[in-house]
């Protein structure tokens, strides 16, 4: 929950926050929980309506797509020597990626859901699934392939 | 009829989200079209390690404090010892709508002094104890969160400056919205439960001690050249000033 909170709000306190108020909001919510499906997905749909609903709506920054590179989803400097360097490659690409089209490819890839599980918890068509997911993967098959051995000249920094 | 699949299509086939008809579909027109079989390949560059990577950025979630926010939220099991806390942690959330409000928005708009204390208000009055517990409080971790200050807010901070009679310091940490960073050091009186002292970046100039009331919290606010401080809690408002004042001097020392 933390890291999907993470990836929509770029923010680790921001990301703390939203894990918060999702289980309060879950307790809260308690009596419409349906036995037998899965509590993971359930919360992860709460944790979306939170953001889009009360947290992101409010940030007008988010809204204008602009992104500081410091505060982007990424490893901090404390953090990158503890790193693997394809993961943080690749996390980097995802954390390019829109807003909508991350969160589904989080979704689907790093999750697991299925399409329809994944309709489900972002609460729109199963097309606009798929249409997201196809336009994610155009854009990062326009990257070259990973490195295992950093690049300098590549941009992307370890 | 195949000579056009979209990349949605070939997209849901190497998630393997179709079912066997629409897979024979499209093996057949990647046999029929070579094209086709190209574009899948393209579109399959961008199959990474994902699970893999994300679970990496696992290792760096806080879990000490998602498992200390954790044991403050109400347990299902014991409703009658819960209650009250649950009320109090929705009503966390009501004014939580308020404080994400102005926040996120309400600081873009407007970063006038006396703004800035509405805001910390907002987020202070949803402080409780036990928003402080499990905290590490050791003198090296407190060293290493206000260095963190330090570097946003070109100040110089020392764990000696910063001590108050009978109220521990329980952590320093930086919030920053929109670019503007706040720091929040955070203190547990025994008494009157969690305080802040809070400072922003401010040129408006050097400005004595002032009293306010928010939220039913008492602030002390003063500023120098470059920043704006304030002192916030249910302390008595004389109590609060003359914490600020002790913390003045020895912070202009």
């Amino acid at each position: 929950m933390w890291r999907y909170g993470l990836l929509l709000s770029r923010q680790r306190h921001v990301a703390e926050d939203l894990v918060q108020a999702t289980c309060v909001r879950a307790l809260e919510r308690a009596g419409q929980y349906e036995p037998g499906t899965r509590m993971d997905r359930w919360l992860m749909s709460i944790l979306h309506s939170i953001w889009i609903n009360e947290v992101r709506a409010r940030r007008v920054r988010q809204g204008q797509g602009t992104v500081d590179t410091d505060t982007a989803l990424s490893f901090d400097g404390e953090h990158v020597a503890q790193t693997h360097v394809l993961a943080s490659q690749v996390i980097r690409r995802v954390d390019a990626l829109p807003e909508a089209q991350r969160e589904t490819v989080f979704l689907a890839y790093v999750e697991g859901l299925s399409y329809r599980e994944v309709a489900e918890v972002l609460q729109v068509p199963i097309g606009t699934v798929m249409s997201r997911l196809a336009a994610a993967r155009v854009k990062l098959a326009e990257y070259p392939p990973l490195q295992s051995v950093p690049n300098p000249s590549s941009g992307e920094r370890r | 009829m195949n000579a056009k699949l979209s990349d949605e299509q070939l997209v849901a086939y190497l998630d393997d989200q179709l079912d066997t008809e629409q897979r024979a579909r499209i093996d057949a027109a990647i046999a029929e079209d070579p094209m086709i079989g190209l574009r899948l390949q393209w579109l399959d560059r961008s199959s990474l390690p994902f699970k893999e990577a994300f679970n990496q950025l696992n290792r760096q979630a806080p879990v000490d404090r998602l498992q200390a926010m954790l044991d403050t939220l109400p347990s299902p099991v014991r409703p009658p010892l819960s209650r009250r806390w649950f009320l109090a942690a929705a009503a966390g959330l009501l004014a939580g709508g308020v404080l994400a409000d102005r926040l996120f928005l309400g600081w873009q708009e407007s970063q006038q002094t006396s703004n800035w204390r509405g805001l910390v208000a907002d987020y202070m009055a949803l402080y409780v104890p036990q928003t402080l517990d499990h905290l590490p409080s050791d003198e090296t971790t407190q060293r290493a969160q206000l260095q963190t200050l330090d570097e946003h807010l070109g100040l110089k901070l020392a764990p000696a400056q910063l001590s108050l009679p009978r109220i521990e310091l329980k952590r320093a940490q930086i919030l920053e919205y929109d670019d503007v960073p706040i720091a929040q050091i955070t203190y547990l009186d025994p008494v009157h439960g969690p305080l802040a002292l809070c400072i922003t970046l401010s040129s408006s100039g050097s400005r004595q001690v002032a009293r306010e009331r928010r939220h039913g919290l008492n602030i002390v606010y003063w500023s120098d050249m470059h920043h704006a401080w304030m002192l916030i809690g249910h302390n008595p408002a004389a109590e609060l000033e003359a914490m600020a004042t002790t913390l003045r001097s020895r912070l202009s020392a």
